[in-house]
């Protein structure tokens, strides 16, 4: 054994107190080693001790899994018990007196801790975990030099699976101490791992030939509960251990798990879950565990560029030109053209503070309300839904709340792929025995996990959302299933009668829906059944349900159905929209939408409006801006000249690329500003670097509108945060903003928004993160909304009446197409693809029923065209099940699929959020990719003018 | 303005009026329309719509008429 603690000088390992704590209620005072300790009832000894100062050596025990008492190197000593309890799986007593350290003790796990060394190579200075083992904890704690049991060389368990591109299993290493098997089924959920054999032969193991071949998600739990080198980061094998650790917040999903970035020097050797992130608890998946290498990629561009014209080339300047050049041409345009001619898009990548610069840039600076962010394309229903009926736009639970379910809806949402980590935590509470409900036209992993059973999957047809939760509603109202004393206190009665009066018309009922859904009524009352019977009843959707032309409807209608059974205001409950990026939540909070300031208080709302003027020191138009999809109209149409593009590659997340193309095309100033020349950089003026998140300092909120600290791991390769750059563009238009730090630009958001009132760094730091509204009647946040009252005061029943999609099949496009993301890709993989999760996911695929399939001669792995009103484009056909007859679907993560090419301009009534999840198609075989696309591009103005002319 | 840009307006707010019940109660779908356009849309659009409707109004539903006809009259 090692005696050399060089590496541990500057590096702390998280705590692990051995077992899971336990939720606060009685408590015990017990007396650990002559101190007293008073913990909550149902602790275990392990914790109990660790908690007094007196850690036990542990090896199968950690704090994330439940106990399983087989290592017997935590043994102690409880006066008045006979032999050596675990202090693992012993539970503390009032009064119990223990010892943890005796000479008995120690010769007992000595004993113990020798026979795993006796397996164990015992080369600890060349290992790669040497100073991070606790295994070696336990050796250099008991004084241990050797073992008296390693005359024979260790057992051969086999060569090291290094399958996995970001760690290592080396079975020499495994103590078979089974903490990654539980994991992998505890905490992840997905059962991959197991152990093989028996006696001498047991080993760690998977099905399949490797780890990369196997279920293995890679999500990283097994490597993070090893006590030894067994799995390691492949991170930390080349590079060394970590000297020290910065906590920070994932950049990826709306979950915002809670990260630690450990380094050496300025390198990221791993990104590891933060144990007291409240979002994760301890858990991450494949992206935000490994897939960090993106940041520091060749292809980064950190030196700022202009050029006169698109079709010049990019020339190399300093950020003082870049920002003079850009504020010129802007100020020339407004000159030229009105002070309309200019806006923004803020990016949901982005902080919350530098969001909010952006947003003030526009409105104080430019003199318009021209601003619009990326939630315009996923999440605006959800916003424009939920402040219509309950008050405010946001998700209404914490992410915990799940634990508390009896009855589970998912909604147009694949939580196992898009958002693991909450995946992870639904699942566990399914596997305890709540029932869940899909509901998604393809049969995504919950339907059938294993342990995880769906109740009832209604796999409706792509565009009638509103229609089934319709139906659902009719159903609880009809059989007198609602809670009549929730809605007499919490809701408005007469909107409630109204809407009941529209819900009762039998043209809601399952029966008369059916057909058109393509869900049977039987399993549509049976659903709506358990919904509204259950205990405790959430519904948690996604971009399934947004992502229409009743977007917006279909999330009224969710509403409509929480308050009509009493799932509001409590855990357990709730209307939980699952965010897709990590600061959906937080760009929306801060005022990105045209039509509303920070805190989503409407421009006509005088008071609000005059705070921000008093601030600001400017006039504020109490008139709304423009939206995405108008700015690329009234660009076309010469109207809107130029943009400043925050991280948001429009060119390829936006629908029917070929008008956004023919849009920014028309630009006579675009500036993008990105961590990569991304697509739209192709018709952009000036490029301005961007940081990635490990260069950034602010705050993002994700979708349980938690905020959390973003902290700065490394300084930005450009040279400076993007908040810097968006102060600086500010200056050089005139527009005065002196900050010097984000902390200052968070306590002017504090300042002029209520529910941010009581939010500053300093109280980030003490609680980890705070949930918004923060404020004085909430200074520590608040996880659950609605509790006593509504936000708007009483809740809304809004009418929602079902109008189908104009996106309909025919002969010509027979098929629906909807689309979806996968687990190891993300968005538009400008991140992922430049990662090694490629291994994963090299390529999109059209999935297409077999039954498709054969009436279009198309076999697994063909080249297919997917050919729609608007365009086309060619993947890799995939022969599923998940999706039925007449659906078709696909993910869009890597550029040359070109999936929004065949997207349409359709979009959410309301919002104006494109409906990506509905766009009619017809599929064939092709033989020569390239040459196909070709001709079709060409063809596209005929088949648009096909349709205008009616091809019904 | 361009005809289609002008086309996308007409559907825009044909759309809302429709997805206001204008099928059940026009007159109501017509003042939600009404509040919808006048929360969410620029007034350079608004205008532009009621400038379509002066000069014809080719294609705009009922309601959405009644909406424009409300504003006029203010």
């Amino acid at each position: 054994m090692s005696r050399d603690d060089n590496v541990l000088h500057y590096y702390e390992p998280q705590p692990d107190l051995g077992t899971p704590g336990v939720a606060a209620g009685e408590e015990v005072t017990l007396n650990i080693d002559g101190s007293a300790v008073s913990v909550p009832a149902g602790t275990s000894v392990m914790r109990a001790a660790a908690l007094a100062g007196s850690p036990v050596p542990k090896l199968c025990a950690t704090d994330s899994l439940a106990a399983f008492g087989s290592c017997r190197v935590c043994l102690v000593e409880i006066s008045g018990r006979r032999g050596f309890p675990a202090s693992c799986t012993t539970p503390v007593e009032e009064g119990m007196q223990v010892r943890t350290q005796s000479p008995e003790l120690v010769r007992l796990r000595r004993g113990v801790t020798e026979l795993y060394l006796s397996e164990h190579p015992l080369d600890c200075e060349s290992c790669p975990s040497n100073g991070d083992c606790e295994l070696q904890d336990c050796a250099r704690e008991l004084d241990i030099e050797s073992s008296r049991y390693t005359a024979a060389a260790p057992a051969d368990c086999g060569a090291a699976d290094t399958s996995n591109p970001y760690f290592t299993f080396d079975p020499q290493q495994c103590i078979v101490c089974s903490r990654c098997v539980r994991a992998c089924a505890d905490t992840q959920g997905t059962f991959a791992l197991t152990i093989l054999g028996r006696g001498f032969d047991s080993r760690v193991g998977v099905a399949g030939d490797d780890f990369l071949g196997s279920e293995c998600v890679s999500c990283g739990a097994c490597v993070s509960v090893c006590p030894t080198a067994a799995l390691v980061e492949s991170s930390v094998i080349e590079l060394g251990a970590p000297r020290r650790s910065v906590e920070t917040t994932c950049a990826y999903c709306g979950v915002g798990c809670g990260l630690r970035a450990e380094l050496r020097d300025e390198q990221v050797v791993r990104m590891v879950p933060w144990k007291d992130g409240r979002a994760n608890e301890g858990h991450a998946c494949v992206k935000g565990r490994f897939a960090y290498g993106y940041a520091t990629h060749e292809d980064r561009i950190t030196t700022p560029m202009i050029r006169d014209s698109i079709d010049e080339p990019w020339r190399e300047v300093g950020w003082d030109e870049a920002l003079a050049f850009t504020a010129a041409r802007f100020s020339e345009i407004q000159a030229r053209h009105g002070r309309n001619s200019i806006g923004a898009i803020t990016s949901s990548r982005c902080t919350n503070e530098e969001v909010y610069l952006v947003q003030k840039l526009v409105r104080a600076g430019f003199g318009n309300n021209n601003v619009d962010t990326c939630a315009r394309v996923c999440h605006s229903p959800t916003g424009y839904g939920l402040k219509t009926t309950l008050g405010e736009s946001a998700g209404t639970q914490a992410f915990a709340s799940v634990a508390q379910a009896d009855v589970i809806v998912v909604m147009g949402a694949n939580p196992t792929e898009a958002h693991p980590v909450f995946g992870s935590r639904l699942k566990r509470r399914l596997r305890e025995g709540a029932q869940l409900i899909v509901i998604d036209p393809r049969r995504i992993e919950l339907v059938d996990a294993p342990h995880v059973q769906a109740a009832f999957h209604l796999a409706l047809r792509p565009g009638t959302n509103v229609a089934v939760l319709n139906a659902l509603a009719h159903v609880i109202v009809e059989e007198n299933l609602h809670d009549q004393a929730f809605i007499d206190a919490r809701c408005d009665s007469a909107a409630f009668a109204q809407w009941r009066e529209f819900i009762r018309d039998p043209m809601h009922s399952p029966e008369a829906l059916e057909e058109l859904s393509g869900v049977s009524a039987q399993t549509l009352r049976g659903a709506a059944r358990l919904y509204a019977s259950a205990g405790n009843a959430a519904i948690y959707y996604g971009l399934g349900v947004t992502e229409h032309s009743q977007g917006s409807t279909a999330v009224m209608g969710i509403a409509n159905l929480a308050m009509l059974t009493g799932n509001l205001g409590r855990e357990g409950v709730g209307v939980n929209p699952l965010r897709g990026q990590n600061n959906v939540q937080g760009s929306c909070d801060m005022g990105s939408f045209p039509h509303e300031l920070p805190g989503y208080r409407h421009l006509s709302d005088t008071a609000a409006r005059s705070q921000f003027e008093a601030a600001w020191g400017v006039s504020i138009d109490p008139e709304p801006g423009l939206r995405i999809p108008n700015m690329f109209d009234a660009a076309v149409d010469g109207q809107f000249l130029g943009l400043y593009c925050q991280g948001e590659d429009v060119a390829q997340s936006d629908p029917n690329t070929e008008h956004v193309e023919a849009a920014l095309a028309s630009l006579e100033c675009l500036v993008v500003q990105d961590i990569f020349l991304n697509e739209t950089a192709r018709f952009a003026h000036v490029f301005l670097p961007g940081a990635s998140f490990l260069e950034k300092d602010g705050t993002f909120t994700n979708a349980e509108r938690r905020i959390s600290r973003v902290r700065q791991v490394m300084p930005p390769l450009s040279g400076k945060a993007d908040w810097e750059v968006t102060r600086d563009l500010a200056n050089a238009l005139g527009c005065t903003m002196d900050y010097t730090h984000p902390e200052q630009i968070m306590a002017e958001i504090a300042a002029l928004t209520p529910t941010f009132a009581g939010v500053n760094y300093e109280l980030l730091d003490e609680y980890g993160s705070l949930q918004w509204p923060c404020n004085e009647g909430a200074p520590q946040g608040t996880p659950t909304m609605h509790v006593e009252q509504f936000v708007r005061g009483q809740g809304l029943f809004a009418i929602t009446d079902f109008i189908p999609t104009e996106e309909r099949v025919n002969r010509r496009f027979p098929l629906i197409l909807t689309t979806g993301r996968i687990l190891s890709q993300y968005n538009v993989g400008a991140q992922t693809r430049r990662t090694a999760n490629t291994a994963w996911h090299a390529q999109d695929l059209l999935e297409i029923h077999a039954e498709d399939a054969q009436q279009r001669g198309i076999a697994d792995g063909d080249w297919v065209g997917i050919e729609s009103r608007v365009g086309a484009t060619v993947l890799r056909a995939q022969l599923s099940e998940r999706v039925r007859p007449g659906v078709v679907y696909t993910t869009f993560h890597h550029p040359v699929s070109r999936a929004n090419v065949v997207t349409t301009e359709n979009s959410d009534w309301a919002t104006n959020c494109p409906e990506y999840k509905v766009t009619a198609v017809q599929v064939s075989r092709v033989n020569a990719p390239a040459s196909w696309r070709s001709r079709q591009r060409q063809s596209v103005p005929r088949a648009q003018t096909e349709e205008v002319s009616g091809d019904d | 303005m361009s005809g289609s840009a002008l086309q996308r307006l007409v559907h825009m707010a044909n759309q809302i009026a429709a997805n206001c019940g204008e099928h059940r109660d026009p007159a109501a779908a017509a003042q939600r329309t009404r509040d919808h356009l006048q929360r969410f849309w620029t007034p350079d659009m608004r205008r532009q719509l009621r400038q379509h409707a002066e000069s014809g109004g080719d294609g705009l539903s009922p309601a959405v008429w009644m909406s424009l006809e409300d504003q006029t009259n203010e």
